[in-house]
């Protein structure tokens, strides 16, 4: 998938999140914590940018009927999992946008509309949005309160790292850690569990490092 | 309240007793259509006693023995190592409706292709065609109901040889199932068998391309209520002087849920009736019982085939297995997978009549034309109540 693919499209939004449709003939779910953009059918300047907080697979009666089976035949499987028109329905959390070329980490003045398509953001897109200011857009997932928060900055922070890296922006990720203990200096509770989910994710950049060499 | 629950509490009690007492006068059917089949099977005489009854007598569907016992119960075959095209076919139609805002028809067709055992994944084909006759023209046709389901069934058939026709070029040689969901004979009245004669000729053209490709086609009807097989037994005591035709409602299911275990098949029978006897010969209609249930709940399935099927064993064998697997597919619900999968896909929800309905509206009010309106009844309808 490329960000010049559209992955799915809007159902719901609302000024802080949006639900959105993901199409089946797309060869991969965005994974949890991918940043997305959302350019807004009825404002051609505007785009929105978002984190996948949520990816729900949803049941019918036939699935709950096929599940109970002891044997599934490969084809029977294929055909339920490409074919048939089982929603996927992925939660996107605004954490920003860019208008007129300018970014901000501020919400979108505007949330997107039904049907506009979503996209995933590239690398660089990822590099440039994580970059730009100071942190900003961290306050939005602070608040995010669907998901496991810390699970959420893990998710990113390993996504984030890897594009600053790929930028030669060394030292994101410390500045950006550091920027969660302020942020959070008076919620030990969460600060803990933010902590330790980003020791638990691979944001070492070892591996990086030998795909670049190669 | 719409339905006056007080009046109808003293009618259902009626209802259920005349249900019981139908139930034990079936269960004496039974027993004397059991004996009487057990009987006909030993008959030498059988097929000529048959036909000589059926030279004086008209039917309206009967079963008539072919080369097998009548008597004949077979277990399913071994499914073969051999993969195949399995497709199956469904079609749904919009119904033009006077009150709406645009009276339109249209039917949608599906075909579901998969190799079973192949660990390919199926393909679906959809072809979705609005009936273009001028409206009046298209209203009087379409207040038929009988012959809505003829254009569907015809349109749905037609879209299976075609993909069965590219299936069976592209197997190099390896057979091709083709399965409808309900029977191969086409249901019209006699009298409206002239405005129909051109859908009928269209249908006979489909059924004789695919005997030309070597496809395996089949119609599957699921819990069958026809009596061929009771009419048979009826007719034939009849010639011989005794008249046991009341059946009380007995049906063939009923009787060959006692008669097969599951996965056995029937003997093959041939089906004669007003519309089979019109087909071309090698078009015309064959059928079997096939028990898709498990033991102490049978189910009954009438699966009906064509001639070039009906007198070729080894392709009843390979329906036999490939029908009797897709039943075992989705646990507990003992219909072939491939129908259903079929029958999702062609499916038109109101949603998308709605969806349809406002871009025609649209395209005419672009073209600048008046809007149309829903008839008054249709917009009172619509108006929200309580309920």
């Amino acid at each position: 998938m490329t960000s010049e693919t559209a992955f799915g499209r809007i159902l719901s939004s609302n000024i802080r999140e949006c639900v959105v449709a993901y199409r089946t003939s797309e060869s991969a779910i965005p994974p949890f914590g991918t940043m997305v953009r959302i350019p807004v059918s009825r404002s051609p300047e505007l785009e929105v940018y978002g984190l996948v907080t949520d990816i729900q697979i949803e049941e019918d009666g036939f699935l709950r009927q096929l599940a109970s089976s002891d044997e599934v035949a490969e084809e029977v499987m294929l055909d339920a999992q490409i074919n048939r028109n089982v929603p996927i329905v992925l939660r996107i959390l605004f954490v920003g946008f860019q208008e007129s070329g300018v970014l901000s980490h501020l919400l979108p003045p505007r949330p997107p509309l039904t049907l506009d398509a979503i996209y995933q953001c590239s690398a660089s897109e990822v590099g440039k949005f994580t970059s730009f200011g100071s942190f900003g857009y961290l306050r939005h997932m602070m608040q995010v309160n669907n998901v496991p928060m810390g699970e959420l900055f893990a998710a990113h922070f390993r996504q984030a790292a890897r594009a600053q890296y790929a930028l030669n922006q060394s030292g994101w990720t410390e500045r950006a850690i550091n920027e969660v203990i302020y942020l959070m200096r008076d919620n030990y509770a969460d600060l803990i569990a933010i902590l330790g989910a980003i020791g638990d994710a691979d944001i070492s950049m070892q591996s990086e490092n030998e795909e670049r060499d190669a | 309240m719409p339905v006056n629950f007080e009046q109808l509490r003293p009618q259902i009690k009626t209802l259920c007793s005349q249900i019981l007492v139908q139930q034990d006068e079936r269960r004496a059917a039974l027993k004397l259509i059991s004996r009487s089949f057990s009987q006909a099977a030993d008959r030498t005489d059988l097929l000529e006693a048959l036909l000589s009854r059926l030279r004086t007598v008209e039917v309206s569907g009967c079963a008539l023995p072919r080369s097998e016992r009548i008597d004949t119960h077979l277990p399913a075959p071994q499914l073969p190592e051999q993969i195949i095209s399995l497709l199956a076919a469904d079609g749904s139609q919009i119904n033009p409706n006077r009150h709406d805002e645009i009276s339109f028809g249209l039917v949608n067709s599906a075909v579901f292709w998969m190799r079973p055992g192949s660990g390919e994944i199926p393909k679906i084909m959809t072809e979705t065609r609005m009936m273009d006759s001028p409206d009046d023209q298209l209203q009087e046709l379409m207040t038929d109901e009988e012959q809505v389901a003829l254009i569907r069934d015809v349109a749905e058939r037609r879209f299976l040889a075609d993909i069965a026709g590219e299936a069976a070029q592209s197997s190099a040689g390896d057979p091709v199932l083709a399965l409808t969901d309900g029977p191969l004979q086409l249901y019209y009245s006699q009298k409206s068998h002239e405005k129909a004669k051109p859908l009928i000729s269209a249908y006979y053209k489909v059924l004789q391309d695919m005997a030309a490709d070597q496809i395996i086609t089949a119609g599957y009807t699921d819990r069958s209520r026809s009596k061929f097989v009771v009419e048979m037994l009826a007719l034939l005591n009849d010639a011989r002087g005794t008249d046991e035709k009341k059946s009380l409602g007995v049906t063939d299911s009923s009787f060959f849920s006692q008669f097969l275990q599951p996965g056995e098949r029937s003997a093959v029978f041939k089906l004669i009736s007003p519309s089979v006897i019109q087909m071309p010969e090698e078009t015309q209609i064959s059928f079997f019982y096939l028990n898709c249930g498990k033991a102490g709940e049978p189910q009954i399935s009438r699966v009906e085939i064509p001639e070039w099927v009906a007198e070729n064993p080894k392709a009843i064998d390979l329906l036999h297995a490939h029908l009797f697997a897709q039943t075992r597919i989705l646990p507990g619900v003992p219909y072939p997978f491939a129908l259903h999968r079929a029958h999702e896909e062609a499916m038109v929800r109101l949603k998308e009549k709605d969806q349809i309905k406002a871009l025609i509206v649209h395209q005419l009010a672009a073209s600048g034309a008046p809007i149309p309106d829903k008839s008054a009844k249709q917009r009172t309808k619509d108006l929200s109540g309580i309920y």
